[in-house]
């Protein structure tokens, strides 16, 4: 048996439920919280979703035939879990989805040789920008002394635990892009915008240099960021990166448009779609491996 | 109107919400003048930062001239009778930025962000109340919840279940008229018992009439500045409203011809220091934002990337405007008029 185990019914929960049963990676997904009235439970029951408000007393007594625990609550309630999982988990996989500091930063759009077990997927904003920004730093070297994003995401797409954990938001993010993309100032700022209907979500990357740059360093910026958007779409199909040039030469812009994929919330949700479809894409880099390993023995 | 037994409490906002007029430029020496000049007369509160207040210096929305830290520190250090406040919006602003100005000394936080996301305030108000620093909740674009199902009740209600006892009613958009804030305001007061604070914007020419409709109902805090100065088509004048104060029989403590010196020498304690004065005024632009229901400090980068793009600044609002951005989006400006220019 190939299992997995989802933890929290919120937003993101339910999304990665739908892309996983979809995908087909997994024999099956048992998804869990602790409250049964909550709109989440509700619509588990209701799509006959494999639910338990049993919690992670019922997600402990689940391990032995999972290999993948994603952990889809709040920044808060994965310190509480992972300190209460923490023996158990240790051959298994723990995908962090919320903001909280546990576990490795994980992007997947860098395709690592060994994941780590204990995945800490960083934020939406960290998915989104991080391969940008680590090319710009790639290509610019110390020419780039700065670089920021501004995350603008829909109000209907923001779940009670994103509202919460905005100080995580922003601190996760920051210390991912630092340490993944090896920049010393960066700063995140993040939007949820009211507007009926909903706003698609938007990213907005600042890069601040030294010196300005020749056209030949911008054409060739503007071309690896076309090989990110095209690269992307394996695991995110409507990734739309385009660089920009700043009226102040020392400035560049990048814009993000990621429109998602309309399994639970329409396609707004862009924010929602890049976390899950990233573990989703993780999952079966960790089931093919796993596999492997299973052929060679 | 209800019997005015409650004392009013000026907060004067002009080096903050000032800073949107000028870019945020305002650096130590008019933080150390203007306070050194509000503490002899006897305004309660000033509130000093970045426009869109703690840690909002940035690329997208303007960098301050001076740190966080470093304005509030020269405040602090001049302020004795007067209290010193912050804005704070979370997702500008994260939790360390309020230890640093914890550290500085600040007396009063004001916590707030567009109104209908007011939950995410959540975590700053529960860091304020385990420091047990003085927090207050800020309704911005207050406007976006003032509708027939009177949401603004309910976000009121959120923010008592905080434990928050003091909201501010802000009209970022200035587009409120004073009917309106009867409403608001005696709605309140009647529901809850709560203190409420008015921030007024004057796009449409009321920013005095709201002020002053906001104390008859109830509100005890008024926000204003010297000349008006703050962010598109000004604030509530501090000078006017005071004087009107006075002529309709209420009183302040506050010495009102210290106030007359300081708003004539105000423009010249900007241009020593090489910032270009202009008075608040509200151009056809700021109508036009306003009618859109659009963030006043919108103005500057709209007037910034219009002139870049070479378009008209009215034609740009309203391109903003069907777009019903909200505060804290100045970076997607720069992408509406792009696109606005592109299709020409």
């Amino acid at each position: 048996m190939n299992n997995a185990i989802i933890i929290g019914t919120g937003k993101i929960g339910i999304d990665l439920y739908i892309k996983l049963k979809k995908n087909n990676i997994f024999d099956k997904i048992l998804i869990f919280n602790t409250n049964k009235h909550s709109e989440g439970a509700k619509y588990c029951k209701k799509n006959k979703f494999l639910y338990f408000d049993t919690g992670v007393e019922g997600v402990q007594k689940n391990l032995s035939n999972s290999n993948i625990i994603y952990d889809c609550t709040s920044a808060n309630s994965n310190i509480i879990i992972t300190k209460k999982l923490k023996n158990l988990i240790k051959d298994k996989f723990y995908i962090n989805l919320t903001p909280s500091i546990f576990g490795k930063y994980v992007v997947p759009y860098f395709n690592q040789h060994k994941i780590p077990n204990e995945v800490n997927l960083i934020t939406c904003g960290g998915q989104t920008s991080i391969p940008i920004i680590s090319l710009f730093k790639k290509i610019l070297k110390k020419n780039l002394i700065y670089s920021e994003l501004v995350s603008s995401i829909s109000a209907k797409s923001a779940g009670i635990a994103t509202r919460h954990n905005i100080n995580e938001y922003i601190v996760n993010t920051e210390n991912a892009i630092k340490q993944l993309a090896r920049i010393k100032k960066t700063k995140v700022i993040i939007n949820i915008n009211p507007s009926v209907p909903p706003v698609n979500m938007m990213n907005s990357l600042f890069f601040e240099l030294k010196n300005s740059i020749s056209p030949n360093i911008f054409y060739n910026l503007e071309m690896e960021l076309k090989k990110i958007n095209k690269r992307i779409k394996f695991y995110i199909p409507d990734y739309n990166a385009t660089l920009f040039r700043a009226f102040d030469s020392k400035v560049l812009r990048v814009t993000v448009r990621v429109i998602g994929q309309g399994d639970y919330l329409p396609t707004y949700a862009g924010n929602l779609d890049i976390i899950t479809s990233s573990a989703v894409y993780l999952s079966k880099q960790i089931n093919q491996s796993y596999f492997n390993d299973k052929n060679k023995e | 109107m209800i019997k005015i037994k409650n004392k009013i409490i000026i907060s004067d906002v002009t080096l903050r919400d000032g800073n949107h007029a000028v870019n945020h430029s305002i650096n130590e020496k008019i933080i150390r003048n203007y306070c050194e000049f509000i503490e002899e007369t006897g305004v309660k509160i000033v509130e000093v930062g970045h426009g869109n207040g703690l840690g909002a210096s940035s690329l997208s929305i303007g960098r301050s001239n001076i740190s966080d830290e470093k304005a509030l520190k020269t405040a602090r250090s001049i302020l004795k009778k007067t209290k010193l406040s912050i804005h704070s919006i979370p997702g500008f602003s994260r939790i360390d930025d309020l230890k640093k100005a914890i550290d500085c000394g600040v007396d009063i936080f004001r916590i707030g962000t567009n109104s209908t996301e007011i939950d995410t305030i959540y975590s700053q108000i529960e860091f304020c109340k385990k420091n047990k620093v003085e927090c207050w909740g800020v309704l911005m674009m207050a406007h976006l919840v003032y509708d027939k199902k009177k949401t603004y009740l309910k976000k009121v209600k959120y923010l008592l279940s905080l434990g928050v006892k003091t909201v501010i009613i802000m009209d970022s958009a200035g587009i409120f008229l004073p009917n309106d804030i009867k409403n608001i305001i005696s709605n309140i007061k009647k529901n809850f018992k709560i203190r409420v604070g008015f921030h007024g914007h004057n796009n449409f020419g009321s920013a005095i009439w709201n002020s002053i409709t906001a104390f008859m109902c109830g509100a005890e805090i008024i926000d204003v500045s010297i000349k008006g100065f703050g962010a598109g088509a000004g604030n509530t004048q501090m000078d006017i409203f005071l004087t009107v104060l006075e002529k309709i029989n209420i009183k302040t403590n506050i010495k009102i011809n210290k106030i007359y010196e300081i708003a004539k020498k105000f423009p010249k304690i900007l241009e020593k220091e090489k910032i270009k004065y202009k008075n608040p005024f509200s151009e056809p632009k700021n109508i036009m934002s306003a009618n859109y229901g659009l963030f006043s400090g919108f103005a500057s980068k709209v007037d910034y990337f219009s002139d870049k793009f070479k378009l008209d600044d009215i034609e740009a609002f309203k391109a903003i405007g069907s777009k019903k951005l909200v505060a804290g989006q100045e970076d997607l400006i720069f992408n509406i008029l792009y696109n606005l220019k592109k299709k020409k």
